[in-house]
């Protein structure tokens, strides 16, 4: 079960939108970078897979697991499928502490002491345990997304979905996150996905990438073969070392499924 | 000093809004979705605050009247009538405090982050846990702000009680109907004390409710 792949078949015309998404991709075990401008579907591909939204048609699947298949009409609910799900704006709960927090998504099935020690335990690994009994209130942009990433990994997930998790950070702070979230990964042989645009972040936190534009899948494959492809056809014009790196598309809006 | 009636407005507004807060938590979430009919039930909630009290009280008398289906339902069921009892007194209260505390829920759990909700979802909380956990604490500033005016309001409504459950001293005789009566009666010190109490109680609320909002705004 540790070792299960993320198969991803979706179609989705959003609402008022102006691209179809179809897309069809596989997210072993590892770090999976999804990696395009904005608008190019990432948001809504996490949001499936989530259950946040319901796609068109298609299938998503973790193993022989199927968590939704338009044909069948199965659709496991949000709260079954166990996928952590880390939002751009990282959604910390405001009224809690962040071991309240880490604690939420620990199994229930725990006494309170045992969600707790795994709660404390997941902030240390990103090296906040001493914001333990802090409100969000109090966090840095910094540590309120180390918070966030501790929330996401001590739920033991099945699959973690990161939605520009660093896009609120210095480009400076960025390289201790990547190593961070690098470690913490490793030992835990689940699906991730990364969503990002900026090309820095995604050489350097994953190995295998894939290249979205316009609702589909233009590239897929090791992150070497993915992004130079991807510059070379002029997408997102890479200008002098760093700058161009950088720039941001405006921020995709999420749409909840109700 | 007769402090009955006060008492009994406090017991019936107590009674009263602990219902209508509950009711109003319930309609705040059903109002913020969408669904056919959803207008019309905003219109029927907010018509009290609109209506002459005397129109509101002839409706429930149909309603829940001796002669009713539900009225002669509930005398089957409790072998007391709804009219002319307390218990008319305190329909005609939750009634009053409806609108507020609907308004206020509605409100405040429309202003909490669709996305904390959806996060609590992704972490393993189904939707009573989520709202338990997440959504209701989140919005229980502007809930509490809503059930104190709804408590406010019920203390003190005087047309509906006095169309639906009547005048009856001890029984039915409300702080407000008991000023109208003391005034009719030349009691001006009866009148005057309760007029003063219900004055500064409302006054109490007023500045609590001012406190409890402003304070969420200002951060």
């Amino acid at each position: 079960m540790a070792s299960d792949t993320l198969t991803v078949e979706v179609r989705f015309t959003p609402p008022g939108g102006n691209f179809r998404l179809d897309v069809a991709f596989e997210a072993p075990p590892g770090i999976t970078v999804l990696f395009g401008p904005s608008g190019a579907g990432k948001s809504t591909i996490l949001a499936s897979i989530a259950g946040l939204l319901r796609p068109d048609s298609g299938r998503i699947a973790l193993g022989d697991e199927v968590w939704f298949d338009a044909e069948t009409k199965r659709n496991k609910p949000i709260h079954e499928r166990r996928v952590a799900y880390v939002f751009q704006s990282l959604a910390l709960f405001p009224h809690m502490t962040a071991a309240e927090n880490a604690a939420y998504g620990v199994s229930r099935e725990h006494a309170a002491r045992e969600r707790r020690r795994r709660a404390i335990e997941s902030l240390e690994r990103f090296h906040v345990g001493h914001l333990a009994d802090r409100r969000p209130a109090t966090f840095s942009g910094g540590e309120a997304q180390r918070v966030a990433l501790a929330r996401a990994f001590a739920m033991a997930p099945r699959a973690v979905l990161l939605d520009e998790p660093f896009s609120a950070l210095d480009f400076s702070l960025r390289h201790a996150f990547v190593r961070d979230l690098r470690a913490v990964s490793a030992g835990l042989s689940v699906p991730i996905l990364h969503v990002t645009h900026h090309r820095n972040e995604a050489r350097v936190v994953g190995d295998r990438g894939i290249l979205l534009e316009a609702g589909s899948v233009r590239a897929v494959g090791s992150l070497d073969r993915v992004l130079p492809a991807h510059s070379r056809r002029g997408v997102v014009e890479a200008g002098p070392e760093g700058e161009a790196e950088d720039l941001s598309f405006a921020e995709t809006p999420m749409h909840p499924s109700r | 000093m007769d402090v009955q009636p006060l008492l009994l407005s406090f017991q019936i507004a107590f009674i009263a809004t602990a219902v209508a807060a509950v009711l109003g938590v319930a309609f705040g979430m059903l109002l913020s979705r969408r669904f056919p009919g959803r207008d019309l039930l905003d219109v029927l909630i907010t018509a009290p605050l609109v209506l002459p009290p005397t129109v509101l009280g002839y409706y429930v008398l149909v309603v829940l009247g001796r002669k009713s289906a539900l009225g002669s339902a509930f005398e089957a069921l409790t072998g007391t009538s709804i009219v002319f009892t307390r218990t008319g007194a305190v329909v005609a209260a939750i009634i009053g405090a409806l609108p507020l505390t609907t308004k206020s829920a509605r409100a405040a759990l429309e202003g909490v982050d669709q996305r904390l909700i959806l996060a609590a979802r992704t972490l393993g909380a189904g939707r009573v846990r989520a709202f338990l956990t997440v959504h209701l604490p989140l919005s229980s500033r502007g809930i509490l702000a809503g059930t104190m005016l709804g408590f406010a309001r019920s203390l003190g409504d005087f047309g509906v009680t006095l169309m639906v459950a009547g005048d009856i001293p001890g029984e039915t005789q409300t702080a407000s109907l008991a000023i109208y009566d003391a005034i009719q009666a030349r009691r001006e010190d009866d009148a005057l004390f309760m007029v003063g109490f219900l004055t500064l109680f409302a006054g109490v609320m007023l500045y609590l409710v001012a406190k409890l909002t402003g304070r969420a705004d200002g951060k």
